[in-house]
């Protein structure tokens, strides 16, 4: 049986397996709770677009960094201009981008480069590789020497070295050879070659006498908290390292542990030492739903949008609270790679730094694109953390441009990004004093329910650590079952204008799936209950809101037109019925003026009748159809608002 | 709507609706109140339908988030596991009740994303619109439902094949 077919069948027959003896009686009940309402409660909209506005999540206060979901990538102060590169493969990348051409076997990394890294690799919530030395795996013709990998759930970042036992081979930088990665965690396990479940959102390499650097930036689409990498020689696929755990998870923990232990629901692990229990736990971690929409500009939807010297087209453009993400189509580049920038445009203060130094973060994280047909599909990314309202623009550096001073960035398309979140998010607004539950001197300020996860925000006039060591988390379910949590990210100490120092802890969940099951979380013995925590539902005005707001718009226009037409054909008949009446009176006034013919009398009495029948209820009509246009003509207003 | 139109759709609707609220609250009783809220809403609607397609998408949509809020505001007196599905004795793996029992093991966004999905037929897109959750997340939940699903299976048939 097929997925579909097992669904088919467990759900075929839910309603009369387990429906309640009340179920047949539903429609009896519905009929005499509608009797019974007022009429007042009843609906009277035709239609009513449900538009709900809620705040978005207030910005991160510089006193109490979060750490976690910061995957702030930014252009390196090293590093200019922009690396073109190729999937797939890391090895596969084809070297040609402006400013990157001069870069050779055995040239030293100079001049145009892009390298990518996190914001602070210090509070970075992803850590790492499970050794923290350097580790060495060796292949018959190289050495792979890895650096480090910091991933946060979402994005690796992967740094390490290729060494060549001998002289680099010229085909090693070209598009086919080099090192691979798969993600054997996942299920099926995809690799960035066959691209599914990755894809590589940055690359960077630098050659260094016989050695080849990777800085490489690995999306995992599944949201995995935990990532299985190996590194396969691409020239020979035999060849590959044992597998290397990387997890998004606190420093401390990974280290001390050798197992990957953040859960999901398919994976269980015990916790590590440094927690409070040896119990089992299990903890689900998966981020926010999309938070956020992309409006774009007329240029969307397979308009294209002209450069001087090539066109745009918009394929997409989403926004999960984190990262925007804009996919494009290039067209008229004769082969050329287009230099694109998705550029922020409230911090985007200079137009453009040439090569020669960069004088503003430009937010551009990455472009990475593939063949396609001569033309060329471009992926952008752009680190909006915390869930920001902002406006893109697309900007372009034209063919001709060989470098120098001046601005000229050509502005394109642009991108309105609208972030939603529910208020309801922050939930416990006591300060409780965690002296008595056996952390002294620290008070906790607040428990929010965060794209993030459970925060846990503290305070305290001295620096003190609050880790897993100190902190004993649970969660409660009914009947009895307790579920510890693990430390997830822990900021360091920061301290405010006024002295004090806050810290937060955090702790991966989900809010619609263990929450609202869970009858009561406990913060080291102070209980506090889930359902405030429970995030209301992400109320997001999506695009198709929008668009069918203007089609609502367009629906009761098209109503009241309807009904205008109706209320004049209306309107026709009532004069007609009308005019007869009159004449009818009139050739009835003659018939008994001329005093006879009381027979004929009596039958014009009888169609004047007849008429005002007709006339009360065309009149009758008249008047509702011209409260409908009323009501109507209302909710249009109400509908352009 | 006239009153025969709404016992029409009441009779073409009431399993949909009460089979998606017990796919989310997964409990009868619970599914019975959400139900009536539910045909309440639409018995008392005035607004118009473009066909019965439009009916049932209105109606399942109004059932999601009715569940939603019956989920939130159960929370006060909810003291128990709302479990109410009896453990069925004598049934083999791949039996429809046995199915319809390791269905009902699934998480809730997993139950009712796959029963949107496959079981009545929507889109991807369609699922979306109907759970207010983006496409891709659709994507993830039915990925995540099918491995869950085939595990759940595979220990039912490990359990049956062991006694």
């Amino acid at each position: 049986m097929d997925h579909k077919e097992i669904v088919y069948k467990a759900c075929s027959d839910l309603y009369e397996k387990y429906r309640s003896p009340e179920s047949d009686n539903i429609i009896e009940i519905v009929k005499e709770r509608a009797k019974n309402m007022d009429n007042n409660e009843k609906s009277t909209n035709t239609r009513k677009l449900v538009e709900i506005t809620v705040p978005r999540v207030e910005p991160r206060k510089s006193k109490a960094p979060l750490i976690a979901g910061i995957v702030g990538i930014s252009l390196a102060a090293a590093g200019l201009g922009f690396f073109a590169g190729r999937l797939p493969g890391i090895g596969g990348i084809d070297i040609t981008s402006q400013g990157a051409a001069s870069h050779s076997a055995g040239e030293q990394n100079t001049g145009v480069w892009t390298t990518v890294k996190f914001l602070d690799p210090s509070v970075n919530s992803g850590i790492a590789h499970e050794d923290t030395d350097p580790t060495l795996y060796r292949f018959r013709d190289f050495d792979v020497r890895i650096d480090h990998f910091d991933f946060d759930g979402q994005i690796m970042n992967a740094h390490y070295w290729v060494e060549y036992y001998g002289e680099i081979p010229e085909e090693a930088l070209g598009d086919t050879r080099g090192v691979t990665v798969t993600n054997s965690a996942a299920e099926p396990e995809p690799s960035i070659e066959n691209g599914s479940g990755m894809e590589v959102i940055s690359f960077a390499r630098s050659v260094q006498d016989n050695k080849v650097h990777f800085d490489t930036a690995v999306r995992f689409k599944d949201n995995t908290p935990i990532a299985e990498i190996r590194l396969i020689n691409s020239e020979n696929p035999e060849e590959y390292t044992e597998i290397i755990n990387v997890a998004a998870d606190d420093e401390d923990v990974v280290a001390t542990t050798t197992a990957v232990y953040v859960t999901s629901e398919e994976y269980t692990t015990e916790i590590p030492e440094t927690a409070d229990s040896t119990e089992e736990t299990t903890v689900t971690a998966v981020l926010p739903d999309m938070a956020g929409i992309i409006e774009t500009d007329e240029y969307s939807n397979g308009k294209w949008f002209d450069f001087s010297d090539m066109s745009v087209s918009v394929l997409s453009a989403e926004y999960d609270g984190r990262i925007a993400r804009v996919d494009v189509e290039v067209k008229g580049n004769d082969g050329r790679d287009p230099e694109l920038y998705l550029v922020r445009n409230s911090h985007y203060e200079s137009p453009y730094p040439g090569y020669d130094e960069i004088t503003h973060r430009i937010n551009v994280n990455d472009i990475c694109f593939q063949n396609k047909d001569g033309t060329y599909t471009l992926c952008m990314l752009c680190d909006i953390p915390n869930a920001e309202s902002e406006q893109l623009i697309l900007k372009h550096l034209p063919f001709t441009f060989t470098g120098g001073s001046g601005s000229p960035l050509e502005d394109g398309p642009t991108f309105m990004i609208r972030s939603y979140y529910n208020e309801n998010i922050r939930y416990d607004d006591n300060v409780v004093d965690m002296t008595a539950y056996g952390i002294p001197g620290v008070k906790m300020d607040k428990v929010i329910m965060s794209p993030f996860g459970l925060e846990l925000h503290f305070t305290s006039e001295e620096q003190v650590r609050i880790d897993s060591t100190v902190l004993k988390t649970t969660l409660t379910y009914p009947p009895d079952r307790v579920v510890n949590l693990g430390v997830t990210n822990t900021t360091a100490n920061v301290p405010d204008e006024n002295g004090l120092y806050h810290t937060c802890v955090i702790y991966f969940m989900d809010k619609t799936t263990d929450l609202p099951w869970a009858s009561s979380i406990s913060i080291n013995g102070y209980n506090i209950a889930p359902y405030d925590l429970e995030n209301e539902a992400v109320s997001v005005l999506t695009t198709e809101d929008l668009k069918g707001k203007k089609a609502l718009s367009e629906y009761i226009s098209q109503q009241i037109a309807v009904n205008q037409a109706e209320s004049n054909h209306i309107k026709t008949i009532l004069d007609y019925y009308k005019s007869m009446s009159e004449n009818y009176q009139d050739e009835l006034d003659m018939i008994k003026a001329s005093g006879d013919a009381e027979e004929k009398a009596a039958e014009y009495e009888k169609k004047i009748g007849e008429c005002e029948e007709k006339i009360g209820t065309f009149s009758t009509k008249l008047n509702e159809y011209s409260e409908k246009i009323a009501k109507l003509e209302q909710e249009l207003q109400e509908a352009g608002e | 709507m006239t009153e025969s139109e709404f016992e029409q759709y009441f009779t073409l609707y009431k399993e949909t609706v009460w089979s998606a609220a017990f796919c989310y609250v997964k409990n009868a009783v619970d599914a019975d109140d959400i139900s009536q809220e539910v045909f309440l809403k639409l018995y008392t609607y005035s607004g118009e339908f473009s066909g019965s397609e439009h009916v049932k998408a209105w109606l399942l949509r109004c059932t999601v988030n009715r569940s939603k809020d019956h989920l939130r505001s159960h929370w006060q007196k909810y003291s128990e596991p709302l479990e109410s599905i009896p453990e069925q004795e004598d049934t083999k793996p791949g039996d429809t009740d046995s199915l319809s029992e390791v269905f009902m093991k699934l998480s809730r966004k997993l139950r009712i994303t796959m029963y949107l999905h496959y079981y009545q037929g929507y889109s991807v897109t369609e699922t979306a619109k109907l759970l207010g959750i983006s496409e891709s997340a659709v994507g993830v939940r039915l990925m995540r439902g099918r491995k869950k699903l085939e595990k759940l299976l595979s220990e039912e048939r490990n359990e049956y094949n062991g006694s």
